[in-house]
């Protein structure tokens, strides 16, 4: 019989952000089921042969891509350095979204706001002001955070 | 075939755009990729093209244009082209699942009616929007004239898509060179100009089927409007060639691997060469008998070159290096395999060398160890004299970081 880890699953629930932290990485199988021929699984179509993550976390792979964060500019929502970022490309970003967007030729990693037909970027630490974009500037949308990974050991 | 039409998709200077995804910076400023070793370049931004640089142009002979106009430079990236191209073919599979992969950047999609310029215009949005890379779209009812479409979306900048319907055919063959045409190469236009066909359109004319060859007519009845080409969904070349065998006799000691495996190495690398092709990845797989590895009880790695290769040197020493990563397993392996993966045809591998000198005469080695082996089975072998025969290490001082393939290579974001 194989030996499985245990798993912890923690959530931040004062947080804002969409995501699941994991003490490792690994790919379990749910169990083990042998089903022989002729008789039925009793449990009919719910086996699941194991937990991906990639299933979990990663929706549309063509339009997925995985960053790395540096610096503070987030650390209120929980975003510190070092952090890994899973952006999907294919999304709309709506009002309130982490996004990375290239400002002027950077990446950065900010939440969205629209107000008064203008687009902000707003950082998650009293440190750092907003940014208003103003015409002038050079700025695409690059893709839409969902989720955030932290390898804590 | 009445009411098909083929669309060929292909990106605008690929290897450039899939650098710049991640360097937005250098949106409109002169990038270049060079082959490898770093010798001649094999891609260029249209900033690039403007300057003059030709393609194929060695980069010792434009050391000052690259200071003067500030060029970026980047060593070729395989790993990260090969992983944006997955990702590209990946929408368009989902718009048109009769789609052949004709190269690393290109596909020809075949529709049962005319797609509508809104469909059309939605692909070029996706693929923008989804991966960043800018696409063209040539559409026609052949092959051959989608080929010449495309070439069209691209010259004349027309929001990147042309469509060749029945109006436009003559004119377009009249200002079409013969090399321009997809199956023409310098000598067959040379050979054709010494009868007097210049264009496309004097081709069409004059074609006469008692004297021209297949590939002529063949082209012929594709510009008229005559499919001749379908889509090859399962091409009779093999995309990927592997050899294994579940042992009598588990084995467990890197020698008798490597015996074993060489085994497989030649036999899957001479299948290689008989079809005219090249491999960029070697992969080495092992299974052992029981759940002794963690609870992975099988071993799978491979490497991939960074110019796709026929020449069983190269993949022995891919061999040997991933023979050193097996791990001990007390009970040793049961099952052990060889694959080659990333298989290209050997006419497209323009694309990836330009040392074709190198690569001709590693042909004509593989030519003569088959024509030998044929003659002595069994008798005739390669082997390593010495580590630096041939070396998968080439010379990258340009190299862009692993952005899709290595963890500590992800783009940073502030």
């Amino acid at each position: 019989m194989v030996e499985r880890p245990a798993v912890n699953r923690l959530v931040t629930g004062s947080s804002p952000v969409r995501g699941v932290f994991l003490i490792c990485m690994v790919k379990l199988p749910l169990y083990l089921e042998l089903i022989k021929a002729g008789f039925p699984s009793p449990t009919g179509n719910d086996i699941e042969s194991y937990l991906s993550l990639d299933e979990y976390l990663i929706k549309n792979k063509n339009s997925t891509f995985f960053v790395r964060v540096s610096g503070d500019s987030m650390v209120d929502d929980g975003i510190v350095s070092n952090d890994i970022l899973i952006v999907d490309r294919s999304l709309e970003p709506n009002r309130e979204d982490i996004i990375i967007a290239c400002l002027n030729g950077e990446f950065t990693v900010k939440r969205i706001k629209y107000k008064d037909g203008f687009v902000y970027l707003i950082p998650a630490n009293s440190k750092y002001k907003e940014i208003k974009i103003l015409p002038e500037d050079d700025f695409t949308v690059w893709g839409v955070v969902t989720s955030l990974i932290r390898k804590i050991k | 075939m009445a009411g098909v039409f083929f669309a060929l998709v292909d990106c605008n200077n690929f290897f450039v755009s899939c650098e710049r995804i991640f360097r937005p910076n250098l949106k409109n400023k002169p990038v270049m990729v060079l082959s490898n070793n770093d010798g001649c370049i094999i891609a260029r931004s249209d900033e690039v093209k403007k300057i003059g640089i030709k393609m194929g142009q060695p980069l010792h002979e434009v050391r000052d244009l690259v200071e003067r106009f500030g060029i970026s430079i980047f060593s070729a990236n395989f790993r990260l082209y090969s992983d944006i191209s997955k990702r590209v073919f990946g929408i368009l599979v989902d718009y048109c699942p009769e789609i052949e992969i004709y190269s690393i950047d290109e596909a020809f999609l075949k529709f049962a009616k005319l797609p509508t310029v809104n469909l059309v215009e939605e692909i070029i949005y996706k693929i923008k929007k989804d991966i960043g890379v800018d696409v063209s779209i040539g559409i026609a009812k052949t092959k051959t004239l989608s080929k010449l479409a495309n070439k069209f979306a691209k010259e004349h900048k027309i929001g990147f898509k042309f469509t060749i319907n029945e109006l436009d055919i003559e004119s377009i063959l009249r200002q079409t060179k013969l090399g321009d045409l997809w199956g023409i190469g310098k000598g067959l236009e040379n050979q054709l100009n010494r009868d007097g066909v210049y264009t496309a359109y004097d081709l069409v004319q004059v074609n006469n089927p008692i004297f021209s060859t297949v590939v002529v007519s063949r082209i012929v009845n594709e510009l008229r409007g005559k499919s001749a080409l379908d889509v090859s969904l399962v091409s009779d070349k093999k995309k990927s060639l592997t050899m294994s065998r579940t042992l009598r006799k588990v084995t467990s000691t890197k020698e008798s691997l490597y015996i074993i495996c060489k085994e497989f190495t030649y036999k899957v690398v001479s299948r290689l060469h008989k079809q005219r092709s090249l491999a960029f990845t070697f992969g080495l797989y092992l299974r052992s008998s029981k759940y002794k590895l963690g609870f992975k009880n099988f071993f799978l790695e491979t490497i991939t070159l960074d110019s796709p290769s026929c020449f069983i040197p190269d993949f022995l020493k891919c061999l040997q290096n991933l023979i050193n990563k097996v791990p001990r397993v007390e009970d040793g392996f049961k099952k052990i395999g060889v694959v080659l993966l990333n298989i290209i045809d050997i006419s497209d591998s323009q694309k990836y060398l330009f040392e074709l000198e190198t690569n001709n005469s590693k042909s004509k080695l593989m030519d003569a160890f088959r024509e030998i082996s044929n003659k002595f089975p069994n008798k005739i072998s390669f082997d390593l004299i010495d580590n630096n025969f041939v070396s998968t290490l080439q010379t990258k001082k340009h190299l862009s970081p692993g952005y899709t393939y290595r963890w500590s290579d992800l783009l940073t974001v502030k």
